[in-house]
């Protein structure tokens, strides 16, 4: 008796021990981080532009994409290793051509997403400026103290950092990293999914505003059994239409039908209705238009009477050429009625495209069906299942 | 199982207090001077002031460490500022540098329950203050 006690005892000081060796092991990782946002350096150029202008000098407006591609390109990675055990954080630079650097910084953890340092730094203080020629150099009679504040959220890899000098404070830089940390219901308990489909080559695609619009991190969509961010590009809350751009080509995508549709007309709806969790296949139900009206007349919609679930919103509703007719949006509650669905009319989608300046193709004319076959291989290749946390 | 190890760790890291940032209004009504720089406190000259109005807003930046900014009216002028420091559930404490880290600088120290405020002015090493500002803050929605 006494020595199995003695043996459970063991038992447990080693599980614990291994236990402790697991967490002690535990280690966030930020890589191939990217600057996205950087107002400082923006500033700086708008600075140097009004000296230009004083000069009577051609201005160079500042680009956006081009400077922080510039500053980007400076460096092969940069990367960073968080030590949940040590609370340090390890950051390693490899600029091109130079050799690798890395510092330590200790950091705390504000929050279950959020780790957090502040910096104090004291450097050359301006107003005490001189110009050294030996040197080639400032030199600063004086120096002041100035307080950085690095946020990093862990699920979204950013780094956020914030500049406190006197009274103010003001963002310095954000960068986006691949990070490799998920808060525990990023894999399956998502806030919003639903369907949206490409409208171009160029990786847009549309969707409802409403499938978005409560997301606490990007868009998501899964696009050849891969998760790929999307970006928000426009949206419209009235219409409830959004369209994202994800970095990918789509091998296909639906063009807009340029018929006024018709009462009595075919439709066949795709989707991912109830997200995953019924399968990850994409679904189609088919109907007739209904009526030409949305629920209290709105003009903007129609009516069909295709099945339409939570999941299917955002998805295409097309017509028997594969052209887009509407995007699925929401159907009346199934206690008490059956089969009243409704969808955006294309032509609202058209116009929310245009005003937005964004690219998609409508038909010319319509010849002749599409088979089952090329409609399914069609919707397959340019409908996708949308989500986010 | 890595990831619910990690969500484990941060969660024993940080606790529940509530991290969102604290609005203040303050009105400092006495400013104070040491007249003695010495290795004693000296005699220290008080005077009452017209309340004189400022803003705060402190900010936490990990449970138990803060970040204030200290915003100025007409009636006080530019204010010191960024204090860094802690906070628990009856106080706070910062300090805030101008020149130089090694510096004593000044300490900021609110009370939470009264709202009564200190900012305690030092100069080099000395072990008193030279100057002290003090008033009362109240919480801003």
């Amino acid at each position: 008796m006494q020595k199995s006690k003695l043996n459970f005892i063991l038992l447990t000081i080693s599980f614990l021990i291994i236990f402790q060796s697991n967490v002690i092991a535990e280690k966030i990782s930020f890589k191939n981080c990217k600057i996205i946002e950087d107002p400082t350096g923006e500033s700086i150029h708008n600075i140097l532009n009004d000296t230009l202008k004083e000069q009577g000098k051609k201005i160079i407006p500042y680009n956006k994409k081009e400077s922080l591609k510039k500053i980007n390109d400076q460096f092969e990675f940069v990367n960073r290793t968080f030590n949940l055990e040590t609370k340090i954080v390890e950051v390693v630079r490899k600029e091109i051509n130079k050799e690798k650097k890395s510092h330590e910084s200790n950091f705390e953890i504000k929050d279950k997403n959020t780790l957090s340092i502040v910096d104090m730094i004291e450097r050359g203080d301006i107003s005490t400026a001189k110009w050294n020629n030996e040197k080639n150099t400032y030199e600063f009679e004086d120096t002041n103290v100035v307080y950085d504040v690095y946020y990093y959220k862990l699920s979204e890899g950013i780094v956020e950092r914030y500049r406190y000098s006197g009274s103010f404070k003001e963002l310095i830089k954000i960068e986006k990293c691949e990070s490799n940390f998920s808060l525990p219901n990023d894999d399956g308990d998502n806030i919003a999914s639903g369907s949206g489909f490409f409208i171009n080559k160029k990786g847009y695609f549309v969707t409802n505003n409403h499938v978005i619009s409560k997301c606490r991190s990007k868009s998501k969509i899964t696009f050849k059994k891969q998760d790929i961010e999307a970006e928000l590009i426009a949206k419209d809350e009235t219409l409830d239409l959004a369209v994202l751009k994800a970095n990918v080509k789509p091998d296909n995508f639906l063009k807009f039908s340029n018929e006024r549709p018709e009462k009595l007309q075919k439709v066949i709806v795709a989707g991912y209705p109830f997200g995953k969790g019924l399968s990850d296949d994409l679904k189609f139900t088919q109907g007739i238009i209904s009526s030409l009206k949305g629920y209290g007349d709105n003009s903007n919609e129609l009516q069909i009477d295709a099945a339409i679930n939570p999941g299917n919103s955002g998805g295409p509703i097309i017509n028997e050429d594969g052209e887009l007719v509407a995007v699925a949006v929401s159907g009346l509650s199934k206690d008490i009625t059956e089969g009243i669905n409704f969808g955006i009319k294309s032509s609202s989608v058209m116009n929310f495209l245009d005003v937005n300046s964004i690219d998609y193709k409508y038909s010319k004319s319509s010849t002749f069906s599409f088979g089952n076959k090329k409609l399914n291989n069609l919707l397959e290749k340019s409908t996708v299942y949308t989500y986010c946390n | 199982m890595k990831k619910l190890l990690v969500i484990l760790i941060i969660s024993l890291f940080s606790n529940n207090i509530s991290l969102a940032d604290i609005k203040l209004s303050c009105e400092m009504t006495n400013w104070n001077e040491n007249e003695s720089l010495g290795e004693e406190m000296g005699e220290i000259k008080y005077t009452n002031l017209q309340p004189s109005s400022f803003s705060a807003i402190i900010e936490i930046t990990s449970p138990g460490k803060v970040i204030a900014r200290l915003i100025g009216s007409s009636d006080t002028g530019n204010m010191l500022s960024p204090f860094v420091g802690t906070i628990d559930d009856s106080r706070v404490l910062m300090n805030n540098k101008i020149s130089k880290l090694k510096e004593r600088g000044t300490d900021f120290r609110l009370d939470l329950i009264s709202g009564r405020f200190q900012m305690n002015s030092y100069i080099g090493d000395y072990k008193y203050w030279w100057l002290q500002k003090t008033g009362i803050c109240r919480k801003v929605n």
